[in-house]
């Protein structure tokens, strides 16, 4: 048998030896990754050992976060935006205000912007809200959008002319940049 | 090897054998080859899905997320019908997040995680009180007050073709120990030890079968009932066993124990909703549990054990006592195997199956919003990524003011019906949030859940006099006042070569009114001699500076809307108009988040300055008259102060609409037949009604209007229209864009009960203020 095969080689190797022997490669090849326990790769992602110890039987009563209070900002006066004499009034409207304040003296303007939009939906046409929206769009280099707010405003803030000047400030401002 | 025989033909033999052995190994190597490269394929295949993301999950549309806050108006019984849309579970105690309980005017619950574009909001545990239909305050659990709580959306639709599978998706870490535990006791004892395939679970499955004469186990592994599931079809040849155990043995090598059983705890098959097939523990445990996965019972988890084996024959709700009797088998070898003691044992085995109805499903419930949803996310994604990428989209639906929308509708469109148009009498309706444009309702059709044609969206229809607002604003941008005199006369106006001769309403003519008077009466013959006189491009042009955006032809007819649009399309123009002539895009979509929590697109607020405020505080006053002298003075809270708006009346009354807003929406009514026949109602007896039921529903502060600076008021002599300096009997006060009031006129201190309401509302401020 083993001769026959030692002679089916011999021909191979002599008769084919170009077309053979590749194959043989690549017979070896198959065999090994076929080799179930060959160890190949692994994917990136961590790989926990799997425990098996026994779950405890008593399951832990579960314990309740404490709520996530927003809580009012104490409210160092910005920088670069004139700062408004308005203090919120307590409320949901005026703690979301307060946290949109804090998130632009953070520089958090998306966080602000989204704030204000909450607090917007409580006191929809309260002047100083959206004064506050002009100021994050101010800041967030949206000039012609900081026009407009700033025109919103304007025209719920009644006759608090200091809010109005606020606003023709702000939208000057802006302008200069468009 | 002994030694060969004597070669009886040698030479010829040592041609043919080594010629036949050549063959024979050729083509071993061939299928060796080919064998090769299937498992390579099929390696790529199992790395593709495992590596990458595993599973289509439709996008998921929700509600607003509900803001609770003290002063808010909201009813207990309100807030438990939001929680019933989230599925939240009425219990006492609160086990977990998703639970409630309600003692009178008092509420408990606890949020859900979820995470919002600004971050995750953890869950929360808060007491709610009401007083009537307000909530007084909101503690937690220590009973520090609490400003404002943001509580996780209800999920009102998904994005997924017609047939299809659902599931949430958990991290491993997610994953209760009990349950791997329990599912490799139930389903594959060797999990652990063996290497994809089990020679020793096919033995001892044979054997139990013989024993019981049948089949009652099957062999498979674990990672094999994964790969059938992940990647083969369901047929039952042997190739396909044959490829299954190639794939599972595949899967073992590549992938950890924890990857392959995490994988099967998110993709096995345990249940049937409609068209929605559940997969997954994840949201097996939300559709049978309304609990997430980690908060279950070892009851609940023995329950989702079981069900593997045949979820809809063990389906808790269907087959009540086959579940429990699986439950009972599935709790014995958690006992058995140590999985649990003796105590969790004897108490799992006295729980009920379910604490639960099944969850209302709120997908469906809103057709009309959702699919205005998805057609707007069409336009920024591809459909593919809307069905499996698992996306979660925010919208701006308010349930509270889509239900009591409906509830009106219902209720008016019953009475209505009877008087006019039949069974046949069609509806649609839209409201938005006054100043952020945001579409807090929608319906399409008389009958809400009904997801047929979409009026709302799609019935192009004339728009009859709520053009008119849209003409009067023209003129009043020109110079004209609230004061100047039209002519209500005959006019005839050549149009497509025919002579066009409108009419009033009431077929009559009314000579000399006021400007303010024709608008808020609605008169005909006024509004075109106006028209022709201001300019017909003029016209349009104040019509697409409100937010129109398709061309319109300047025919006169136009200045009676002629044109067809859409509610949708009023409500853009209507939109302009109530938030004090500021374009707001009107909005569905809030934002949308990726798998993972990050924020792919926020449709961020979005402002317009298209009007002065002025020109819109004369206009908003004419419009206030509509209710007060004019075509919804018939309304009954008409003298109240509460609306201003418009009604529209199509020819031969086909189409009756109503447009206008409260203090805090926009709304606009259509109701009509699809067929196009006269309905028998106006404006006013008709889509007026309903708007009006609703907005009752849902405002209850008096409109209120912030006069911008430039505004002087005049009162006038509504006969002879000159300016007078004093109230008398009919005369009455204007207000007027500062530089065109009557020249002649004395301002008159302003003795009025708007002066005097806003004296003390500042008075009541300052009061404010200083107790705070």
């Amino acid at each position: 048998m083993s001769r026959q095969i030692n002679n089916i080689i011999k021909f191979s190797c002599n008769k084919r030896v170009h077309t053979t022997l590749p194959i043989l490669a690549l017979l070896a090849l198959l065999l090994n990754g076929c080799a179930i326990k060959q160890p190949v790769q692994q994917p990136a992602y961590p790989t926990k050992k799997p425990s098996t110890h026994t779950t405890p039987s008593k399951r832990p009563t579960p314990s309740y976060p404490a709520p996530q209070v927003v809580q009012p900002q104490p409210e160092p006066s910005p920088q670069t935006t004139p700062a408004t004499t308005y203090t919120p009034k307590t409320g949901a409207g005026g703690a979301l205000y307060s946290s949109a304040q804090g998130a632009i003296n953070r520089g958090d303007y998306q966080q602000a912007e989204m704030s204000l939009e909450r607090a917007l939906k409580i006191e929809p046409r309260n002047a100083h809200y959206w004064y506050s929206m002009a100021q994050v769009k101010y800041k967030q280099k949206q000039y012609s959008q900081t026009v407009h707010l700033c025109s919103k405003s304007k025209s719920l803030a009644g006759k608090n002319s200091q809010l109005i000047s606020l606003n023709d400030d702000l939208s000057a401002k802006a302008r200069q940049q468009l | 090897m002994k030694k060969r025989t004597p070669r009886r033909t040698p030479k010829k033999r040592s041609i043919i054998v080594p010629l036949l052995l050549t063959a024979c190994l050729f083509l071993l190597l061939l299928g060796g080859l080919f064998a090769l490269n299937s498992i390579n394929k099929l390696s790529d295949e199992i790395a593709d899905k495992f590596a990458g993301k595993r599973w289509a999950v439709p996008a998921t549309i929700y509600a607003r997320p509900l803001e609770l806050y003290p002063g808010l108006e909201l009813s207990p019984n309100m807030l438990e019908k939001e929680l019933e849309l989230a599925a939240y579970r009425k219990e006492s105690p609160i086990h977990s997040a998703g639970g409630y309980n309600r003692k009178g005017s008092i509420i408990n619950l606890v949020t859900r995680d979820f995470t919002f574009p600004s971050g995750l909001e953890k869950s929360t545990a808060i007491r709610v009180t009401f007083k009537g239909k307000t909530v007084a305050d909101i503690r937690t659990t220590t009973g520090a007050n609490v400003p404002t709580v943001r509580l996780d959306p209800a999920p009102i639709g998904s994005i997924h073709p017609l047939v299809h599978e659902d599931r949430v998706i958990l991290k491993s870490e997610e994953i209760p120990q009990l349950l791997r535990d329990s599912l490799i006791s139930v389903e594959d004892q060797d999990f652990y030890s063996h290497h994809g395939l089990s020679p020793l679970g096919i033995a001892r499955a044979m054997l139990a079968n013989i024993k019981a004469g049948r089949m009652i186990q099957g062999g498979s592994t674990l990672t094999q009932q994964l790969v059938k599931n992940f990647f083969l079809t369901s047929e039952r040849t042997l190739t396909r066993k044959l490829q299954e155990a190639v794939m599972a043995v595949i899967l073992e090598t590549r992938y950890s124990k924890d990857e392959i059983l995490t994988a099967y705890i998110n993709e096995v098959f345990l249940g049937q909703d409609g068209a929605r097939a559940i997969h997954g523990f994840g949201l097996a445990s939300q559709f049978y549990f309304r609990r997430e996965l980690q908060d279950l019972s070892v009851a609940q988890i023995a329950t989702l054990v079981g069900m593997v084996k045949g979820p809809s024959y063990y389906d808790p709700r269907r087959h009540h006592d086959n579940c429990l009797a699986r439950r009972e088998v599935v709790l014995k070898l958690m006992l058995s195997e140590k999985r649990i003691n003796e105590e969790a044992y004897t108490k799992a085995l006295a729980e009920p199956l379910t604490d639960v109805t099944p969850p209302k499903n709120g997908l469906n419930r809103f057709p009309a919003f959702v699919e205005l949803v998805k057609r707007q996310l069409k336009t920024e994604y591809r459909e593919e990524d809307l069905k499996t990428e698992g996306l979660k989209i925010l919208t701006t639906l308010d349930p509270q003011v889509q239900w009591k929308m409906e509830d009106q509708i219902k209720n008016t469109m019953a009475s209505l019906k009877k008087r006019a148009g039949g069974d046949s009498l069609q509806l649609a309706m839209i409201i938005t949030g006054r100043e952020d444009g945001e579409i807090q309702a929608l319906v399409g059709d008389v009958n809400p859940t009904e997801a047929g044609f979409n009026r709302a969206l799609d019935a192009l229809r004339p728009i009859g006099s709520l053009v008119k607002p849209a003409v009067y604003l023209t003129a009043l941008s020109q110079g004209y006042t609230l004061a100047t005199p039209l002519t209500d006369t005959p006019v005839s106006v050549k149009s497509g070569g025919k002579q066009w001769q409108p009419e009033n309403y009431d077929r009559k003519q009314h000579g000399t009114v006021a400007l303010y008077r024709a608008l808020a009466k609605s008169y005909n013959l006024a509004t075109v001699n106006l028209g022709l006189e201001i300019g017909l491009e003029n016209v349009i042009s104040t019509i697409a500076n409100l937010g129109y955006t398709e061309p319109l032809e300047p025919y006169p007819s136009l200045l009676l809307g002629a044109p067809n649009m859409t509610p949708l399309q009023v409500s853009e123009i209507y939109q302009t108009i109530a938030s004090g002539g500021f374009h707001v895009p009107l909005r569905s979509i809030q934002s949308v988040i990726g798998q993972n929590g990050q924020l792919l697109t926020r449709y961020g607020l979005e402002v317009e300055q298209r009007f002065s405020p002025e020109l819109m505080f004369v206009l908003h006053h004419a419009l206030e008259r509509v209710f007060t002298e004019g075509t919804a003075s018939g309304h009954h809270l008409a003298g109240k102060n509460l609306y201003a708006g418009k009604t529209g009346t199509s020819n031969d009354l086909r189409d009756s609409w109503f447009a206008g807003f409260s203090d805090t929406h926009m709304a606009v009514t259509w109701i009509g037949r699809d067929d196009n026949k006269p309905t028998g109602l106006s404006g006013s007896s008709g889509a007026l009604v309903v708007w009006g039921k609703v907005m009752d529903a849902i405002s209850s502060q008096p409109l209120e209007m912030v006069e911008p600076e430039g505004i002087s008021w005049a009162r006038i002599d509504t006969e002879t229209l000159e300016s007078v300096s004093f109230p008398a009997t009919n005369t009455t006060l204007l207000p007027f864009v500062t530089g065109t009031e009557p020249q002649s006129a004395w301002s008159p201190p302003k003795v009025d009960m708007d002066i005097i309401e806003e004296k003390a509302r500042s008075l009541w401020d300052s009061i404010n203020d200083m107790l705070q």
